[in-house]
């Protein structure tokens, strides 16, 4: 008689590996819009990652299991870096330093010019067009993740619009592009 | 192009352009990170439960009522027993004197007999049932020419409310004994007997407190223990009526009366 087990075996619960393999994964992400949050500043950007990922950690067992732990991700990192710029200094220090990478940029023109003006806005109101016109989340989504609401979200994306008109100009993508000789 | 789509399209071009660096040493830095958040909670909870436990228990010490509440020292005093012990107005924190014993109540005695009187064979005594409390101490003392024993005795009955607290040793129109009333209603019996068929005389100033407390002071001529004599001394009491009324006045012995009690450290 077999007494082989015909069940299939249960799934191991989720360790580190999986946080490992989740942080791999959404790192890119996390770290691009930790970039635009911090106006191009590369380094903060990365602790800024770092910092969020970690606070997810020790309940890692439980977030792992929600329906969407990379939005959940985005959303602690946005708190966390308006809770470090309110706190404006800190204390954690970076685990590890990364070695400078060539940015292989189209158009650093339009780059700078855009975190320049970035960095011009409050840090919520940056928050607020990152996660609109970068993560494309709604009006609903932005308010539920920074705890504002819909009123707050929209008048603030119209200020920061203005602000970034103001400040870019219409058509700054255009003019930014080299001019393509005719042949 | 509206300015919102060439702004989305512009930080698109921004992000993208600035990967990070190494997302495998930023998910490992992450982890370790994590690993240090996680212990310094552990830490902080262990400490901030150990910190609550220490203050649950200081205020348990605090809150608890003394011992020295339902001691002997709080008798006569009323507290409603339907009123429960966490609503109960407790008493001023005034300190509480210990329970006098019959050993420190030989060394006062000792203390206030006149300084002429040598004493030797000291005795001591304690007592207590039904809730009331007796201290006696003794001594055998001698003025160089007669010999005879003195004696204080402290009693301390509960107080019953409508009762007066003690009787008097002269109730009962006893012969030779004069009781005058003191102040705050107390009350001093002065009783002299002559001597009897046998020689024996013992004399006695009992004060008797409205409290129910009463001391006795007695001088007699009749041989203590350890006096290796049965019959009385063939002289009268060495303490005089004065004396003893001095003495049992004597407000030396108040707070005594107040706390009486504890064990017997006989000599």
């Amino acid at each position: 008689m077999d007494h082989s087990p015909t069940s299939k075996p249960e799934p191991a619960p989720p360790g580190p590996l999986d946080f490992l393999d989740f942080a791999a994964a959404q790192g890119g992400r996390l770290y691009r819009t930790a970039y635009l949050l911090t106006g191009g500043d590369s380094h903060l950007a990365e602790d800024l990652v770092q910092e969020a990922l970690s606070r997810l950690y020790p309940r890692w067992k439980r977030l792992s299991r929600l329906e969407n732990p990379a939005g959940y991700a985005h959303t602690v990192l946005v708190n966390t870096f308006l809770s470090l710029r309110r706190r404006r200094s800190s204390s954690e220090l970076v685990t590890f330093q990364f070695s400078e990478v060539a940015v292989h940029d189209g158009d650093p023109t339009l780059r700078l010019t855009l975190l320049d003006a970035l960095r011009d806005l409050s840090a919520q109101d940056r928050a607020v067009l990152v996660l609109r016109f970068w993560e494309d989340r709604s009006i609903e989504e932005t308010a539920a993740a920074l705890r504002l609401t819909s009123t707050a979200v929209r008048s603030r994306s119209h200020r920061a619009l203005n602000r970034m008109r103001a400040l870019l100009g219409t058509g700054f993508a255009e003019r930014s592009r080299p001019a393509v000789e005719p042949r | 192009m509206p300015f919102e789509d060439e702004f989305s399209h512009a930080l698109r071009e921004a992000a993208e352009a600035s990967p990070p660096t190494s997302v495998e040493l930023l998910a490992i830095g992450a982890a370790q990170r994590g690993r240090r958040r996680k212990r310094r909670r552990t830490v902080v909870a262990s400490a901030s439960a150990m910190a609550a436990m220490a203050c649950v228990g200081v205020l348990t010490l605090q809150l608890r009522p003394s011992a020295d509440v339902s001691s002997p020292s709080t008798v006569g005093t009323t507290a409603d027993p339907a009123t429960p012990a966490a609503t109960r107005k407790l008493p001023p924190l005034t300190p509480v004197p210990a329970p006098v014993t019959s050993g420190q109540l030989l060394e006062l005695f000792k203390a206030e007999l006149p300084a002429d009187l040598r004493l030797s064979n000291a005795m001591t005594q304690d007592g207590s049932a039904g809730g009331s409390v007796q201290l006696t101490a003794a001594y055998t003392a001698t003025d160089g020419h007669h010999t005879g024993g003195v004696e204080i005795n402290l009693t301390r009955a509960p107080a019953h409310p409508g009762q007066r607290a003690s009787v008097g040793p002269c109730s009962g129109g006893i012969p030779d004994c004069t009781t005058t009333a003191e102040p705050g209603g107390a009350s001093l019996s002065l009783y002299l007997p002559a001597q009897a068929a046998g020689g024996e005389q013992n004399w006695t100033a009992t004060l008797d407190r409205p409290d129910g407390s009463a001391l006795t002071i007695s001088a007699g001529n009749i041989p203590g223990p350890g006096s290796g004599r049965d019959t009385p001394y063939p002289n009268a009491p060495l303490l005089s009526a004065a004396q003893l009324t001095a003495l049992a006045l004597d407000p030396v012995w108040q707070p005594l009366m107040a706390n009486p009690g504890g064990t017997s450290t006989a000599g």
